[in-house]
């Protein structure tokens, strides 16, 4: 074995240019029945991973109940015409396999991942699951009072009471304003609602499938076509959304939790979809302002300051809108001291350009870890499903990397000046009101709000 | 092996560990059938190439593979068994299985710890008022 014989430098090496993806080769199709296909080869392992998406979720059926088409996701892998629940485990043992049913706002989803010689067979019960479940009753009591246990758990984190506030305070009527049901909307579940957005939404018209892994194209579409090539369904009707809040001004909703040692903080404002012609811009200024490790937000009230373990920054793209966010759990004393740093990072982007240095040190950042996310069939098909599902140019993935190096600190600035809503973001504080009421109030009018929800005088 | 069990409050920590007790005797006894274990073969490897490309999520894709080829170059000095170790698991017997069982999943060389939430103190809601 060879001897090292360098002496390790202290200084950090400079990086070399970036290689070149090699891009797979997609193929797209649409079957005589509306389902949209895209097929991505990825030869790593001889697996596949596979999502069959539909494009409604929580929010089109928001006005029978918040969490629904999430219940109705979790029925659809319980049960089907053919297989009781213990039987589905067993063949996807057989088939070595992994499968999962989900929904969130915008989308439902059956997931799945397994040996490519199974390909078929797996189709098969994905096929069975989006067109046979039979939402068993007993199934249905067993996951309703799970979930009636998730509800009464989340009430009692600070995060999830945080997000809930800060959506509702954004979107006003509209669906994205319901992250999760009460225990009594969770009691009050019919499986007749489950089965009839079931019957309305599981429909070709609706679907998409996509499939990325080790498998040749033309053979994988010959047994999609077999499979449900005689599946038929029409796209479901949507009701028209209420327009969301636009909130003007700054405002704090306080969300008392008698007896909390911390206080979360999280501000938001409305921003963008993964459509707009901004997001990449937006994406890098967000990762220079608190999305990424080494940001200005982290340094500043982690490392230097100690104020906090972990804050961060995000856009959170819904399909019709989304919004950007900070979020911070902190000390009790450190309320104030925590949201002036919050503003002050945002107002001097707005108001300074950034060095180049710290520019460049962002675009390697968001473009190295963009080349990692390509690296495996599952990071591959999150990439491709993102494109799919926001309808974006078919060589969103192709020039990504080339869009964030060309940003310049005139961009960035201009972007923070147009998304960093300083003066009409809304901030959410939750913590106990006694230690933390009167530091929040310096940063506008105060409304209170216990754990539920109901306002406190 | 470690063997992690969440059991609902109306059952007790007792009765829980005999119904796991039970299935391991029931290997012990009989064994496990061809089919089974070979159920259980193809999840295994399907789980092991799946491990290659997984482990630290998008951060750091292919860490399983890179984490194997460490150990089998540090322990082994054999990198390349990345390639083979899954033969020898794919050449098991239903009869190893069970002396498997037999041997190692006794009683006299196991430890349980069992981790239940604390009673709050009667007075403790009157602390809270206080």
């Amino acid at each position: 074995m060879a001897t090292p014989t360098a002496v390790p430098s202290n200084t950090v090496p400079a990086l070399s240019s970036e290689r070149a993806v090699n891009w797979p080769k997609r193929v797209k199709s649409k079957l005589a029945n509306g389902l949209e296909i895209v097929l991505v080869e990825s030869h790593t392992i001889p697996r596949f991973h596979g999502s069959l998406y539909f494009r409604s979720g929580n929010a089109a059926v928001s006005h029978i109940s918040p969490g629904l088409a999430e219940m109705t996701a979790t029925m659809v892998r319980t049960g089907t015409a053919k297989r009781v629940s213990r039987r589905i485990e067993e063949d996807l043992r057989r088939l070595g396999a992994d499968l999962a049913s989900s929904s969130g706002q915008d989308t439902s989803a059956i997931s799945f991942a397994g040996l490519s010689e199974f390909a078929e067979p797996l189709l098969g019960l994905v096929n069975e699951l989006a067109r046979e479940a039979s939402f068993p009753e007993t199934e249905f009591e067993r996951e309703r009072r799970q979930k009636l246990e998730e509800v009464k758990l989340e009430r009692t984190q600070p995060a999830f009471l945080a997000s809930e506030r800060l959506r509702k305070v954004l979107f006003g009527d509209h669906p994205y304003a319901r992250i999760s049901p009460s225990e009594e909307q969770v009691a009050a579940y019919k499986i007749a609602d489950l089965q009839s957005i079931y019957r309305a939404s599981y429909t070709p018209e609706n679907a998409l499938m996509l499939l990325v892994g080790d498998f040749d194209p033309q053979s994988m579409l010959t047994s999609i076509e077999k499979i449900f090539g005689n599946w038929a369904g029409k796209k479901p009707s949507i009701p028209a959304a209420a327009s969301p809040a636009n909130p003007r001004g700054r405002r704090v909703y306080l969300v008392h939790v008698p007896g909390a040692v911390q206080a979360q903080i999280l501000c938001g404002c409305h921003s963008i979809t993964r459509k707009h012609a901004d997001w990449v811009n937006l994406g890098l200024t967000n990762s220079l302002y608190g999305g990424a490790f080494n940001s200005r937000l982290v340094m500043n009230i982690r490392e230097a300051k100690g104020y906090t373990y972990s804050p961060r920054s995000s856009v959170t793209p819904l399909q019709q809108y989304g919004y950007f966010s900070v979020s911070a759990a902190v000390r009790n004393e450190v309320v104030a001291a925590s949201l002036t740093e919050i503003f002050y990072e945002l107002d001097k982007l707005r108001s300074l350009r950034v060095p180049d240095a710290e520019l460049a040190d962002a675009q390697n950042y968001l473009s190295g870890v963009f080349s990692m996310g390509l690296a495996t069939q599952d990071g591959l098909l999150s990439q491709i499903a993102t494109v799919a599902l926001n309808d974006l140019p078919d060589d969103y993935l192709e020039t990504y990397r080339a869009k964030v190096r060309a940003v310049t600190p005139a961009d960035l600035q201009a972007t923070a000046q147009k998304y960093f809503d300083s003066a009409n973001m809304q901030i959410i504080v939750v913590g106990d009101r006694s230690k933390i009421e009167t530091q929040a109030a310096l940063f506008g009018d105060i409304e209170a709000i216990d754990a539920q929800g109901n306002k406190l005088p | 092996m470690t063997t992690r069990i969440l059991h609902k409050p109306e059952i007790s920590p007792a009765a829980t560990v005999a119904a796991f007790d039970a299935i391991i005797a029931e290997v012990q006894e009989k064994g496990i059938s061809a089919d089974e274990l070979e159920q259980l073969k193809v999840k295994w490897r399907s789980d092991y190439y799946a491990m290659l490309e997984g482990g630290r999520g998008g951060y750091m894709p292919k860490y399983g593979l890179m984490h194997l080829l460490a150990c089998f170059s540090l322990f082994d000095g054999e990198p390349q068994l990345v390639n083979s170790i899954l033969d020898g698991f794919l050449q098991v017997t239903p009869e190893q299985v069970q002396a498997a069982a037999k041997k190692y999943l006794v009683k006299e060389n196991r430890a349980i710890v069992f981790r239940a939430p604390v009673a709050p103190p009667e007075s403790a809601g009157e602390q809270e008022a206080a």
